[in-house]
């Protein structure tokens, strides 16, 4: 056992950092190079400012006519967005997942919390979603930047 | 960091074109003196009530805030809309 591994093991027993902090630190140490950090300090990716929803589809028109949508929504507005959500009267929020499980998205929006959604963010680092449909000439890119 | 400058683009479906730029930071300077007028208000509910008596309007300030950076941008062949706000 190196010794950040046996460091983090002792911060988790002190109660320093709780077991789902010790596993992540744990995770970055394995993907550090070499395995072994090199030093205390961990680098790590700057998180995402933005997410852009990019799409490209072909009209019924034809070919020349083409809906493009460009949309950056940056993150700091969903975080300040679902803070202003908790505000919402519980009976507006039970409605609001009533109908948003009629749509077909299963989602209790009590669940999303501004502590939640940073992790989220973290885990958004790498995400892109990247559909091109041939038969109609339509292209959706979610990314984060 | 505040939104400073808003840009609305409009045009419909005979390219009749609309642009719009709103100058927010001449709203900030005429919202400051009332924002300094509220702040005592503020503090003094903070103090009296806890967080949660202000954390509403603290939330709104944030969304306002946090639109910095927003982009629209959406090109139809019957219209588009673009609205920048930096």
């Amino acid at each position: 056992m190196n010794e950040n591994r046996k460091q983090i093991l002792d911060m988790l027993a002190a109660g320093k950092v709780t077991a789902d902090e010790a596993e992540r630190l744990i995770a970055a140490l394995e993907r550090a190079p070499n395995g072994d950090a090199g030093g205390a300090t961990v680098a790590r990716k700057p998180l995402p400012k933005y997410l852009r929803v990019v799409v490209e589809a072909e009209d019924n028109h034809g070919a020349d006519t083409m809906t493009k949508v460009n949309i950056r929504v940056p993150f700091q507005l969903l975080r300040a967005g679902v803070k202003l959500a908790n505000f919402l009267p519980p009976k507006a929020r039970m409605q609001v997942n009533e109908v948003l499980r009629e749509k077909g998205v299963d989602f209790d929006l009590n669940q999303i919390k501004p502590e939640n959604l940073d992790e989220l963010i973290e885990q958004l680092q790498d995400m892109v979603i990247d559909i091109d449909q041939d038969k109609r000439r339509a292209k959706v890119k979610v990314f984060c930047e | 960091m505040i939104p400073l400058w808003m840009s609305i683009a409009v045009c419909g479906e005979r390219r009749r074109f609309f642009r719009l730029w709103l100058p927010l930071f001449l709203l900030w300077i005429l919202l400051l003196p009332f924002a300094l007028l509220a702040l005592p208000v503020i503090a003094i509910l903070w103090l009296l009530f806890g967080r949660g008596a202000v954390a509403k309007p603290i939330a709104l300030w944030q969304v306002f805030a946090g639109m910095r950076g927003t982009l629209v941008d959406i090109d139809h062949p019957h219209g588009s809309v673009f609205i920048k706000i930096v």
